[in-house]
């Protein structure tokens, strides 16, 4: 990845076309748990990576080009947002996904409960969640690439996980109850 | 009963669930889209800030340089580190502290005098100009630093101007800063050899223009007088090449309204 990042920043489009390629769908992923929304998402990646061209020679460290990517991306996302509320007309949400998940543990009751839940949350707690759970990342190497302070992530994750657990233990609540009727 | 199922867990798996990948359309139109956008020009120490063409820098910049100017003029003759550097005379005595500010130009073009370098130049109409806080050494990066008078034009165009010490002639000078170019900015301008070299006559007075191709309009005019040499640069980053004829005619007309010091 360095090569390619070293010739695009001289002006390589071929070379930032192959870069794109190996990032894009990673991109995609992050943008689309961030936004909820495929064409939102779509734009966002969009807009990241021709921002990343243009700004492409103020990276100093090409081994960073990911991590500066998508720092590019969280604010395109929040962007992508902001014209969502004034365009609401051009939503369409994300397809329901696989409902067969890892190892078993959600059920389709779970999984309803938890996508509410995290579209709940400010665009910043999912931000954090994303890049805590699916990106897999650290806190403080999490707080970097977001650009914000190590406490502001904690609380961020804090909070937003504590919300979304509170939502399944609503449910589980709810479920106990109806099965002590039954 | 069902027993309670750990929560932490239920919402790792729900962050496994895979996402849509990003269409062919989307790479095809990053590629037309990369295709018609320019890359910034980071030139080392040349590089702008961002923020310099707005007028929010230049007002608060304003403030900041009146108060170096005051300062700098109670040390005349004193560079960055305490080092006495010859310097042109300048031609203003306490009205610096006035005509430091950093402002725009109003209808019409105005002269701008150089507080610490001495000379006079026509700016168009509508430009911002913010002079230098610091006197340039005649060694460092001739970039639009603290040592630089700066002039923010319309949409991409800029100028700055040093002047400082040099013992040798035009000929060394112009050497001195083709290799000052090789040393400062092989990053981001990895040419070695300036596209355009070129003799000018000003008003009498000896120049050289050279123009660089780093992807986008910088071209230099070098000149020497009483031991002071002076650089003054014109780059136009929304054009692609070592010259453009409108940016040449901008950049002469700037030129030819130079007044140096004696």
């Amino acid at each position: 990845m360095r090569e390619l990042v070293d010739r695009a920043k001289r002006g390589d489009e071929e070379a930032f076309d192959a870069l794109a390629r190996q990032v894009g769908d990673r991109c995609m992923a992050i943008a689309s748990w961030i936004l909820r929304d495929v064409d939102l998402a779509e734009d966002a990646v969009q807009a990241a990576l021709v921002r990343a061209w243009r700004e492409l020679r103020t990276l100093r460290d090409a081994d960073r080009f990911e991590a500066w990517l998508h720092k590019i991306l969280t604010n395109e996302c929040y962007a992508e947002a902001r014209r969502r509320t004034r365009w609401s007309a051009r939503i369409r949400v994300l397809p329901a996904p696989d409902p067969v998940d890892a190892g078993g543990v959600l059920t389709v009751n779970d999984r309803d409960q938890l996508e509410r839940a995290f579209r709940r949350l400010t665009l910043e707690q999912r931000s954090v969640l994303v890049f805590h759970h699916v990106v897999g990342l650290p806190l403080p190497e999490l707080a970097e690439r977001l650009g914000i302070p190590l406490g502001t992530a904690k609380s961020r994750l804090r909070n937003g996980t504590a919300a979304m657990r509170a939502s399944l233990e609503a449910d589980d609540r709810t479920t106990t109850s109806e099965e002590r009727f039954a | 009963m069902t027993a309670p199922r750990d929560p932490d867990a239920r919402i790792a798996a729900f962050f496994e669930a895979s996402q849509p990948d990003l269409p062919d359309r989307a790479f095809d139109a990053v590629r037309r889209d990369i295709h018609r956008t320019r890359q910034l020009i980071v030139i080392g120490p040349w590089r702008q800030p961002t923020s310099f063409q707005s007028f929010g820098f230049l007002a608060a910049a304003a403030a900041a340089v009146a108060v170096a100017i005051v300062l700098l003029n109670m040390r005349p003759g004193f560079g960055p580190g305490g080092v006495p550097t010859p310097a042109p005379t300048p031609t203003v005595g306490p009205a610096p502290v006035v005509s430091a500010s950093a402002a725009a130009s109003p209808s019409g073009p105005t002269v701008f005098t150089s507080p610490l370098y001495g000379y006079t130049a026509t700016i168009p109409a509508g430009w911002f100009t913010a002079p230098a806080l610091l006197r340039w050494d005649g060694t460092k990066s001739s970039g639009p630093d603290a040592e630089a008078d700066k002039f923010a034009g319309p949409e991409q165009i800029s100028a700055w101007t040093i002047g400082g010490p040099f013992s040798g002639d035009l000929a060394a000078f112009v050497t001195n800063r083709i290799a000052a170019n090789a040393r400062d900015h092989s990053d981001t301008c990895p040419v070695t050899e300036p596209e355009i070299n070129e003799p000018l006559q000003i008003g009498g007075q000896p120049w050289v223009l050279l123009g660089w191709n780093c992807g986008a309009v910088i071209n230099q005019a070098l000149t020497l007088r009483n031991g002071v040499a002076y650089v003054f640069t014109f780059r136009d980053l929304g054009v692609r090449a070592a010259t453009d004829p409108v940016d040449r005619a901008l950049f002469l007309s700037i030129l030819d309204s130079v007044e140096l010091p004696n």
